[in-house]
């Protein structure tokens, strides 16, 4: 060939054969082969492949750092971060691929950076409580404008959550603060409740005892009003037994009537007898002298003894009178001593009746008594429980306030009307 | 102390600052080196360094690659253990997004007749 010697003919295929290797990169340099006598065609051909080898290490170096660029870049987005890849001029002779990819990754970067700094931008604007759906989904595509429109409907649900937020807010403090005032009157007046129901306690207690010594004296009543009939029944015994004496005095009364009556007669028989014997001494004379004296003496006597019958009949008559009239009255008395015995029973009746009421009345007593003190026990826990309901509501009512406050830091579309429409309220 | 043979596909990948701090290192760079990332981030480039290189061959890395030129090289590396492996690098300076200046490295593995080759040539330049 071209009358090249086959030593020179040898080099050139050597030199093909390394060529080959290097450019399919089973050798990473090109060995240039030495040919010391090389003349015209062959050392032309040679030269040439010499410069291809160059100009290839050009491409390759270029095209390595390229991929190397790349490669360093994905490694560290792999890592998260979103940023273009370095710069180089010694990329300049890299194959177009290489040059393209690397500006579309680039490009694609420079948009993720964008695109996630707005991201960022709407994160922040909720962190900072502001809720709008400011990113367009129109300047993106595909998964990106997906995961846009899902953020905005995010944003969209977060101001429809922060808006019945606000609203329960309000509801809750205007209901809280109801709330601690209704409790608030709640423990006043079971204060009040208990302060009275402690009145009232003294009270019935006062009254138990004024009523327990009611029992006492109606009791003390009952023995008297016994005592009392006792002592009105004896009284009609003794008036009957007066009565029965009275009866005896006028019977014996009339007896000394009739025994006056036998005098009288014995003293005017005597009398007569007198003046005969005073005939029959004057008609004796001197002899019936002393006679007459005697019969004198008799017939004075009897006088005297028809005067003292006469007064005795006297004494007699106003004996009975006065025994009629003890008659009668021990019998009015006896009357009395009935009526009194029957107002007595009838006292003891009342008396009874009284001791009755008093002791259904003690049994009532009692019966309010343990009302009050169970109704003190309830009224205490009542008490109690308003006191801590009170505590409690001042406590919601407290975080009331703080999630109104909370709700209130959100600023979002429609939250001046709601707050207008409880303001006017 | 023992070869350590990397695997064929896979491509070792570094980044350093202007002054050679290590600022990115990938997996492959991790696993071969010895080192984890935390050891390895923020310490000199130069932690790998094996002592049979020359100081002429980084010389010249350096001074290519602050020129804005694109350094090709066999490099022998040691690990964390003192082992070693062979790699085939390019390096070049690049311009960070921020505007600073890095350095990045891509390493392949070289064949074994050009690892036996820069061996016995660094030997001579020691």
């Amino acid at each position: 060939m071209f009358g090249m010697s086959h030593k020179e003919k040898e080099s050139i295929v050597n030199a093909i054969k390394n060529y080959h290797n290097y450019v399919i990169g089973h050798v990473n340099e090109y060995t240039p082969e030495n040919t010391p006598k090389s003349t015209g065609y062959a050392k032309e051909i040679l030269e040439m492949i010499e410069k291809n080898a160059g100009e290839y290490k050009e491409i390759r170096n270029a095209n390595n750092l390229s991929a190397g660029q790349l490669a360093l870049s994905l490694f560290r987005a792999q890592d998260g971060e979103m940023i273009p890849s370095s710069f180089s001029d010694n990329t300049q002779n890299a194959s177009v691929l290489f040059s393209e990819s690397l500006k579309y990754y680039n490009d694609t970067m420079k948009n993720l950076r964008k695109f996630f700094d707005a991201l960022e931008d709407e994160f922040n604007r909720i962190s900072n409580n502001t809720l709008r759906t400011q990113l367009r989904d129109n300047d993106w595509g595909n998964d990106l404008k997906s995961l846009i429109q899902n953020v905005n409907s995010m944003i969209n649900s977060m101001i429809q959550q922060s808006k019945e937020q606000l609203n329960h807010a309000i509801n809750l403090e205007t209901d809280a603060t109801l709330m601690l005032q209704g409790a608030n009157e709640l423990s006043t007046a079971a204060n009040e409740q208990a302060s009275n129901l402690e009145e009232t306690a003294a009270a019935i207690e006062e009254l138990t005892s004024n009523v327990s010594s009611n029992v006492a004296k109606a009791e003390k009543m009952i023995s008297v009003t016994r005592d009392a009939k006792k002592a009105s029944e004896n009284g009609n015994q003794v008036a009957l037994e007066g009565l029965k004496a009275m009866n005896e005095i006028f019977t014996v009364a009339q007896a000394i009537n009739r025994t006056v009556d036998v005098i009288d007669n014995i003293a005017f028989q005597t009398n007569i007898l007198s003046l005969n014997a005073a005939v029959e001494a004057a008609t004796a004379g001197e002899a019936g002298k002393g006679f007459a004296v005697v019969a004198q003496e008799v017939r004075n006597l009897a006088n005297r003894s028809a005067e003292a019958a006469k007064e005795i009949q006297t004494l007699a008559r106003e004996a009975r009178e006065k025994s009629e009239f003890g008659l009668h009255t021990t019998q009015n008395m006896q009357k009395e001593f009935i009526l009194i015995s029957e107002k007595i029973n009838e006292t003891d009746e009342i008396v009874h009746d009284v001791t009755n009421a008093n002791r259904e009345q003690m049994v009532g007593i009692m019966q309010i008594n343990d009302a009050i003190a169970s109704l003190d026990q309830i009224t205490q826990i009542n008490a109690k429980s308003a006191h801590n309901l009170n505590e409690y509501a001042s406590r919601i009512n407290e975080t009331s306030h703080y999630i109104f406050k909370e709700a209130d830091k959100k600023v979002f579309e429609g939250k001046q009307q709601i707050l207008d429409k409880y303001r006017s309220k | 102390m023992a070869e350590i043979q990397i695997d064929d596909k896979c491509v070792i990948v570094s980044e350093t600052d202007e002054k050679g701090i290590i600022t990115f290192a990938n997996d492959d760079f991790i696993r071969y080196s010895g080192y984890t990332r935390e050891e390895l981030m923020g310490k000199p480039h130069n932690i790998l360094r094996h002592s049979d290189m020359p100081k002429a061959a980084f010389a010249d890395l350096w001074a290519t690659i602050k020129a804005g030129k694109t350094w090709n090289g066999f490099v022998k590396n040691k690990t964390k253990n003192g082992d070693f492996y062979w790699v085939y690098a390019t390096a070049s300076k690049v311009v960070a997004p921020d505007g600073s200046i890095r350095y990045i490295s891509l390493r392949n593995k070289p064949t074994k007749q050009e690892a036996q080759k820069y061996d016995t040539l660094y030997k001579t330049m020691k």
